[in-house]
């Protein structure tokens, strides 16, 4: 951003004000820049905003006032642009701070009277380029929020675009109003789980194997069902997060009508490995009852077919063998792990 | 007809999937990003693309539906960001806003089907 709150912009076309003012700053680390006329001052109120402006008395024509009072009228809300004026002693000064309180709103004014204290001078622009970070800070606030209000509004559509989806797709794939109930809430409640696992990540990275034992462990509370699982540690972005986790509990309702876990000693194994930065994970029913593939696709058998498509670009491998059920999806790792997109790109090209 | 999905919400896709079947046509493909799908899409035939505008590259949906028009294909906005669909209204056949409408999609499928047939074609 050119001046970038921190540039002193003097005129003082007269005699050897601005270069004397200048060479002053320049000797205490204080960037300036000197518009020697009018159109060089337009020009530079022109290029962003300025840390400080510094003028004489008599620059300040009909013109530089309107300039400045231009600027300031453009100016953002947490701007505030301190004017330095630098007067002569024994002019009366009542008037000119009238008119300039009035013509320069949003804008604190500091007048000096010649011969210039340096000290005096110098403490002024100081405290104006201080009170400049101060608002930059301000700044960055704004940005900051307004580009969170930004994503949590992106968020909260798109949950609210999923539970519109699973509930008419429930809705239809349901055979009564108990039935509906049922499905509907159990898949809610995954997706609550996912989110709250995901905020208790600090809103970006799950743990997988975290993310698994979170949806599949009520089902064994009190000794019910049983399952094993095992893998390295993967970090899930926020969307594998929720497909995976979706995907866990639609197997796992699976398995408790048809599958291993509707008869008592059924158990499923979920592992899932990662080899040159490709990852696969397998679901694996045993000791349930002899399955033969169904004639027609439910909804979960759909989701799941959808959701792995959609996380590793290929729909998952799916066998009904005589022990059981048996899931294999696979894809690259980058797919669905949290590394920020810029390190995905940067380790692609150094052939990750 | 043939309908493609470019929609990167995985439970989107397949309720848009279960709705296009459902109303006798066909899905014939879906991606997440537009970098997904623009491969395919050099070689794949179909009547429709409904595209979600923020997708999993980003603010593509713009991207992708002016990619179809300038080859006389036909797209639809499937969106959640209603704002930006109208501003780029003229890419496409018609906007569906989310969450889904079946009535509203079955429209935009419908106006799709009336579009202009390629030459040749009763």
């Amino acid at each position: 951003m050119p001046l970038d709150l921190q540039e002193v912009l003097i005129h003082a076309p007269f005699r050897n004000d601005a270069r004397m003012l200048a060479s002053l700053l320049e000797t205490h680390a204080i960037q300036s820049t000197v518009c020697p006329d009018e159109e060089a001052l337009a020009e530079g109120l022109g290029a962003g905003l300025p840390g400080a402006l510094i003028f004489t008395q008599e620059a300040l024509t009909d013109r530089v006032r309107a300039l400045v009072q231009d600027h300031l009228a453009r100016q953002p809300d947490w701007s505030e642009l301190t004017v330095i004026v630098l007067v002569e002693k024994g002019v009366p000064q009542a008037l000119l701070l009238r008119h300039l309180t009035e013509q320069w709103p949003g804008s604190r004014q500091v007048f000096y009277q010649r011969p210039l204290a340096t000290l005096e001078l110098l403490s002024g622009v100081q405290s104006a380029l201080l009170a400049r970070i101060r608002q930059r800070d301000v700044r960055d606030h704004i940005a900051l929020e307004r580009e969170l209000r930004h994503e949590l509004n992106h968020r909260v559509k798109n949950i609210l675009a999923s539970v519109s989806s699973i509930f008419q797709m429930t809705a239809r794939a349901s055979a009564d109003l108990d039935e509906l109930k049922r499905s509907f809430g159990g898949r809610l409640a995954t997706l609550g789980n996912v989110h709250s696992a995901l905020f208790e990540a600090g809103g970006e990275a799950v743990d997988l194997k975290g993310l698994i034992t979170l949806v599949l462990s009520p089902y064994a509370a009190n000794g019910g069902a049983h399952f094993e699982i095992d893998g390295p540690a993967v970090r899930l972005n926020k969307d594998a997060a929720a497909g995976l986790g979706l995907t866990v509990h639609e197997l796992a309702t699976n398995a408790i009508k048809y599958g291993a876990w509707s008869v008592p000693t059924g158990l499923i194994r979920v592992e899932w490995s990662v080899e040159a930065r490709e990852f696969r994970l397998c679901w694996r029913e045993t000791g349930g009852p002899a399955l033969a593939r169904p004639s027609r696709s439910g909804y979960g058998t759909r989701y799941v077919r959808a959701a792995m498509q959609n996380l590793f670009g290929a729909p998952p491998e799916v066998r009904f063998e005589p022990s059981g059920l048996v899931l294999v999806a696979h894809g690259p790792l980058s797919r669905i792990d949290a590394m920020p997109a810029t390190d995905r790109n940067a380790s692609a090209t150094v052939g990750g | 007809m043939r309908i493609y999905c470019l929609e990167d919400n995985p439970l989107v896709v397949l309720h848009l999937e279960m709705m296009i079947e459902d109303a006798g046509h066909d899905c014939v493909g879906s991606a997440a990003s537009f970098a997904e799908a623009l491969p395919q899409w050099q070689d794949l035939e179909f009547d429709l693309a409904l595209i979600d505008i923020d997708l999993a590259d980003g603010v593509t949906g713009m991207d992708a539906a002016r990619w179809l028009k300038e080859r006389g294909r036909v797209g639809c906005f499937v969106t959640g960001q209603g704002d930006l669909a109208r501003e780029n209204a003229d890419l496409v056949v018609d906007i569906v806003t989310k969450p889904i409408d079946e009535t509203a999609l079955l429209r935009a499928i419908d106006l799709a089907g009336a579009g202009p047939q390629p030459p040749g074609s009763a």
